[in-house]
């Protein structure tokens, strides 16, 4: 049997699904990546950052004169950060596209709405046809015991595939999720977006072709929203996608903070966490996918949260704990039922899939537990919204204007 | 003019595919089954699957990931053979050939055992070395079990490795393993000139396309190898090939399948 520890600076333990190593301290290599921040020459970077988008556009001479980019976004505060950052310190004009989740708060519709407004740029919302995006997240639960795998895969294949159609060969990611939790790269190696990383990490191993399946009745149209464009295209077109915390000190808490002061973005409450920036466009997030992943994966979305607060060293090791299981605690039903509601799912069936899962009993014993109603440590993320889970329903289409 | 490869090196330890840097800084990269998938998808002429989790056996993992991946692509090992079962095994599971280092320099038995059995094109030695400022006429080379550098001549392995049934030699500049274009080719300029090494050479650590086509210049450098660049850029591998000496390659980046 395997022994599992624990980093001796964050919570990630050796068993994270992203693969992790750990150097003779004990210290892991999100730990270690995460340290190189405080060493960023920002100037020098900035300058790196330039001389890459220069020869990218360079070797491409036939681009799209309306863009200098694409630039995929969610509706977060730190987007906001992104948006401001490429538009006026790097003086790009930018095409900015979303992939609908059809699972939007109205804080995260209100978001994107702001980022077009705000910053005055084109931005696509692309929605996949709302009938076969519910069959691939049946199958998706079903097969990888997740409901991100169409998100997921929409969201990654889209840019690219706008970059192809539109010939606009550079796409500005935000950060590389998995250099960000356990540093899988240095961000001094400026890794590039790749199909292997998005099938590995993004994907859990499932490309589009691989879910066509005659028991879910997914079939090979359906796939085309989520297929990533095909190496020929991507050498052809010359499509390079860069992520942008390889030149800024990725740090969403200070640019979600920047941007609430600057802009306005909006923040909200998340049941599940103390972090309220991250996710807030998503009503399922902090929710069912949150209680799937805990009992899938035996931790939830706070211990990203909270390891990334520890590595900027605004929270010690023992709070971080204490906090990771008052939040693992909240049940959050009335964000299951609502899903369940939507994928036409009963709460039994429901149940019976988590029992599944190898950590169910530790969820169980969790929620069971009595926690005290005051969060363990004091947050000083912002709030200027009513709470994620707030609407009755999931918004598919919105504008970011409350009707009453 | 003979043809050469440019092949895609696969670090495993500890059962995840790692990046390595100088082979004592890592990063983890997923599983191997992925990654055997993409690199087939682009062409490389071979996989080089190098387990470096130091242990005198084979991981049951890399053998499970390597008998249920369907790919077309030749597939090397090297980690951890000790006996002539490792290599039995290895081949029925479809691997093409394999790598053996410390049977270089203490089980020369099983070099033959192997070679006897399945031919010698499919055994590769391996021989990491490199110059430092503090070594620069004469190479070293590192003793991983002993946490140093060995006290062996380098050039008396590399004349040794000749009256071996090798094919090839895998080199790599272990100290510059890692970068991209550090690779000191004082080393290809040791092997050439100093050592009576002539066989083929795969050549490892740090080498970009300026340094790989002075190396595949040389007749007897049989193949480029590159590792970390692969995960860090998209068809790494082919857009590389473009940007070498066409007519050298044995497989061209002229197009790709899908």
């Amino acid at each position: 049997m395997t022994t599992i520890f624990q980093c001796k600076r964050c919570l990630y333990t050796s068993d994270h699904p992203f693969g992790i190593t750990f150097d003779s301290e004990g210290v892991c290599s999100g730990c270690r990546t995460h340290s190189e921040k405080q060493c960023f020459d920002l100037d020098k970077r900035k300058s790196l950052f330039l001389d890459h988008i220069h020869s990218i556009h360079n070797a491409c001479l036939s681009r799209n004169p309306d863009y200098d980019c694409i630039l995929p976004v969610r509706g977060t505060p730190e987007y906001f950060y992104l948006v401001n950052y490429v538009k006026n310190t790097l003086n790009l004009n930018p095409l900015v596209v979303a992939y609908n989740s059809h699972f939007n708060s109205f804080v995260g519709i209100q978001n994107l709405d702001l980022i077009r407004h705000v910053f005055d740029v084109d931005l696509i919302h692309y929605t996949s046809n709302p009938i076969i995006y519910k069959k691939l997240i049946r199958h998706s639960l079903a097969s990888f015991d997740s409901i991100r795998w169409p998100f997921l895969a929409g969201e990654t294949s889209f840019p690219v595939r706008i970059a192809v159609e539109k010939n606009i060969p550079l796409i500005i990611w935000a950060y590389h999720q998995p250099t960000e939790q356990v540093g899988i790269h240095s961000y001094d190696h400026f890794n590039r977006m790749t199909r292997h990383s998005r099938h590995e990490f993004d994907l859990m191993g499932y490309e589009g072709h691989q879910i066509i399946d005659v028991g879910s009745l997914v079939s090979l149209s359906d796939i085309y929203d989520v297929s990533y464009p095909s190496n020929s295209d991507l050498i052809k077109h010359k499509v390079v996608g860069l992520y942008a915390a390889n030149y800024i000190p990725w740090d969403s808490k200070l640019y979600a903070e920047d941007m609430i002061q600057s802009f306005s973005a909006k923040s909200a409450r998340n049941d599940r966490t103390f972090d309220t920036y991250d996710r807030i466009d998503d009503m399922t997030y902090m929710s069912i996918h949150d209680i799937i992943k805990y009992c899938k994966l035996g931790y939830s979305r706070v211990r990203d949260n909270l390891c990334r607060e520890i590595r900027f060293d605004r929270i010690n090791k023992i709070d971080a704990i204490e906090a990771e299981k008052y939040y693992n605690s909240f049940p959050a039903d009335e964000g299951v039922h609502r899903f369940l509601d939507w994928l036409d799912m009963d709460y039994g069936s429901f149940n019976w899939f988590l029992k599944r899962l190898p950590y169910y009993d530790n969820y169980q014993s969790l929620i069971n537990s009595s926690f005290s109603t005051i969060p363990p440590i004091s947050s000083d993320f912002l709030v200027n919204s009513d709470p994620v889970g707030s609407s009755d329903k999931f918004i598919t289409f919105g504008k970011g204007i409350a009707l009453t | 003019m003979a043809f050469k490869r440019v092949s895609a090196t696969v670090f495993v330890q500890n059962d995840q595919v790692v990046k390595s840097y100088a082979y004592s800084k890592f990063y983890p990269f997923g599983n191997l089954h992925t990654c055997l998938s993409i690199l087939d998808r682009w062409l490389v002429d071979e996989i080089v699957i190098l387990d470096i989790s130091r242990k005198r056996s084979i991981s049951s993992y890399v053998l499970e990931q390597i008998s249920t991946t369907s790919i077309s692509t030749p597939l090397i090992y090297g980690g951890g053979i000790s006996c002539i079962e490792h290599v039995d095994q290895l081949i029925s599971l479809g691997c093409d050939r394999i790598i053996l280092e410390d049977a270089l320099f203490s089980n020369h038995n099983l070099i033959h055992l192997a070679a006897n059995k399945y031919g010698s094109q499919a055994i590769i030695g391996s021989l990491p070395f490199s110059f430092s400022l503090n070594h620069p006429i004469s190479p070293i080379f590192p003793d991983y079990l002993h946490n140093q550098y060995s006290n062996l001549s380098v050039l008396q392995l590399l004349d040794n490795c000749q009256s071996l049934p090798l094919s090839e030699l895998l080199v790599s500049d272990f100290l510059h393993e890692g970068s991209f274009g550090d690779f000191d080719l004082n080393i290809a300029d040791f092997i050439y000139h100093k050592s009576t090494f002539r066989k083929g050479v795969l050549f490892f650590g740090g080498i970009s396309a300026p340094i790989a086509n002075i190396l595949l210049s040389h007749s007897n450098t049989t193949a480029i190898l590159l590792g970390n660049p692969n995960y860090e850029n998209e068809l790494c591998i082919p857009v590389f090939k473009s940007l070498l000496s066409k007519n050298s390659l044995i497989r061209p980046s002229s197009s790709l399948p899908h």
